[in-house]
């Protein structure tokens, strides 16, 4: 081929600016914290239903990078894999930190869950079914570490054997990372659908629809794309992304984002379509909850604007193309991700816990601090993670040909 | 004046040739230029100035009118052809209806990629005189080969032959009809 550069370690560290947007991060994230500490004391029920929120936005967007990052390693060894490898592997870090995350929701389950409050279970038949077969606090508890503990081993084999090829020594050396990829993808679909059944799902321990983890599994997908456009973009700006970071590549992240939004739509049209057409009354009271008192615009709002405005925009190849077009729309997808979450948790918190009240849309100040703070300790290690290594494994197969490539701006 | 000409021929031994060739030829002011590859050459078809096509278009508006076809069907027999009681629901149910608006979406989607990319291809075309060379089956196997058609206005026999030479390719010929 053309020119070939020598490449070295140090001409694809991580730029310096990762430590700064990891402090920054740090200071918004416990900013936020600190505001929203005083909900808790005021209200701990509705603090705790915006912590779930958030909990189980971020959760997403990590899962999503452990996704992405088993899916490169047996499907995308090259090009927009190979760039997104690290990123994806700062995500996958995060796992302890969710861990710990994660406790203050088992900790306070019956702020948020009926089936954890021993007097409502004891008055409720099918309740005590439900909290007998599944849904116990030792069942809880132990699928909670249960599932942290495979995700943080899949997460830490991969970013070790990663590391392997950031020297020269390791060229062409064959690694096992697709012997915990590809089993991983299956496990990690069934403990992902698993653990937001009993974080999400739960809410409403009298319904059930079997395609609900992999809506998750699909908005999971959907949040990390978006949030590699946004990383790879701004860390275009600076060597060695600016090289790295091809309009070939911003045009897959742009068409992944593309198919993802329409498989999250598929399948929630799927569980819409199912269930109105069952019209059981076991079902429905599901999408009732979330047809009046306001919740019907916030429905409205999530099929327009979480499905069909980007996904209209997307179609566009140019708009694909340029970071100026495409960075916006990854923003607001992800915003989208976080009300889809919303729209998942709180119609069914408020009506488990207060039947019999009208449930009104509303939007509390913890709904909107905690998501960034929990965002912002996320960020914080994330950029801290990133910064641990370099952008690219310099001795990675494909990994010459992904340096070879024309430039992103335009 | 011999035999009419479809073009001059250079076959070169890599890709990264063929691109420089191109490139130089485009920059040259010829316009009516083809190259040819074993396999895909990222950067081939911006060298030889390939442009962005209606295809596209055609794909968005076939895929409106499928989705306004699959709806209008099910609207047309639900409403006037023949209205029945599903459940009690009103006639016009859209949720219902979505599924086979998608479908026809994507078929009509479909069809007019497939259709409109032969079209503007020039494709299917039974007869291409590039296989009068006897190099040119090499085109499918280990040569890269950039073709300079005698249709271009900048194309004198001679000149374009010169030219094609300065190149350092491999080979050069004349493809006759």
């Amino acid at each position: 081929m053309s020119v070939t550069t020598q490449w070295t370690s140090s001409a694809v560290a991580t730029p310096e600016v990762a430590k700064k947007l990891s402090t920054r991060a740090f200071v918004v994230g416990l900013v936020a914290a600190l505001g929203s500490a005083f909900g808790f004391i005021t209200g701990a029920e509705n603090f705790m239903q915006a912590y779930l929120v958030g909990y189980l936005f971020w959760l997403c967007v990590t899962f999503g990078c452990l996704g992405w990052l088993m899916i490169h390693y047996i499907a995308a060894r090259g090009g927009w894999g190979l760039i997104g490898r690290r990123i994806w592997e700062a995500g996958v870090a995060n796992f302890p930190l969710m861990f710990v995350l994660g406790l203050p929701i088992l900790f306070n389950l019956p702020k948020l869950y009926i089936w954890a409050r021993p007097a409502a279970v004891a008055a409720d038949e099918h309740l005590r079914y439900v909290t007998g077969a599944w849904l116990s606090m030792s069942g809880v508890w132990g699928r909670y570490i249960g599932f942290f503990a495979i995700w943080i081993a899949m997460a830490f084999l991969l970013r070790r054997w990663s590391a392997e090829q950031d020297l020269p020594e390791n060229e062409g050396k064959a690694l096992p990372f697709q012997w915990v990829a590809a089993p991983g993808l299956v496990i990690f679909a069934l403990t992902s659908t698993f653990l937001v059944v009993d974080f999400s799902m739960s809410l409403d321990p009298a319904w059930a629809s079997s395609i609900y983890g992999l809506i998750f599994v699909a908005s999971s997908g959907l949040a990390c794309m978006a949030l590699t456009v946004i990383v790879t973009a701004t860390l275009s700006n600076y060597q060695p992304m600016a090289t790295l970071l091809t309009r070939t590549t911003l045009h897959d992240y742009g068409k992944w984002c593309f198919a993802v939004i329409m498989l999250w739509a598929y399948f929630s049209f799927s569980q819409w379509l199912i269930i109105w057409a069952g019209n059981l009354p076991e079902e429905i009271g599901f999408f009732r909850i979330r047809l009046q008192g306001g919740w019907e615009y916030a429905s409205l709002f999530l099929a327009l604007f979480g499905w069909a405005v980007p996904w209209g925009l997307l179609l566009s190849q140019d708009i694909k193309k340029s970071t100026r077009t495409l960075v916006p729309i990854a923003c607001w997808i992800l915003f989208m991700r976080l009300f889809d979450v919303f729209w998942y948790v709180k119609p069914s918190w408020q009506a488990s816990l207060h039947p019999g009240q009208a449930h009104l849309f509303g939007i509390t100040p913890w709904d909107i601090l905690l998501p960034i703070a929990i965002g912002g300790f996320w960020l914080g290690s994330f950029f801290w993670n990133l910064r641990q290594r370099p952008l690219l494994p310099l001795y990675a197969p494909f990994a010459t040909q992904v340096l070879e490539g024309e430039h992103a701006h335009d | 004046m011999s035999a009419p000409v479809y073009g001059i021929l250079a076959e070169f031994d890599s890709p990264h040739e063929v691109i420089s060739a191109a490139k130089r030829a485009y920059a040259e002011g010829y316009r009516k230029l083809d190259a040819y590859s074993p396999f895909p050459v990222h950067g081939l078809s911006e060298a030889i100035g390939f442009h962005k096509d209606n295809v596209s278009l055609a794909v968005l508006i076939g895929g409106i009118i499928g989705g306004l076809s699959g709806y209008g069907l099910q609207y047309w027999v639900n409403i006037f052809a023949y209205p029945i009681n599903i459940a009690g629901r009103p006639p016009n149910s859209w949720p219902a209806f979505i599924i086979i608006t998608f479908e026809l979406t994507v078929l009509f989607a479909g069809l007019t990629a497939a259709i409109g990319m032969l079209a503007m291809n020039g494709l299917p075309k039974p007869y291409n005189p590039l296989f009068n060379s006897d190099r040119f089956e090499r085109a499918s196997r280990d040569k890269f080969f950039l073709c300079i058609e005698s249709e271009d206005p900048k194309y004198d026999a001679s000149g374009t032959r010169a030219f094609m030479e300065s190149l350092q390719p491999a080979s050069v010929s004349e493809v006759p009809y």
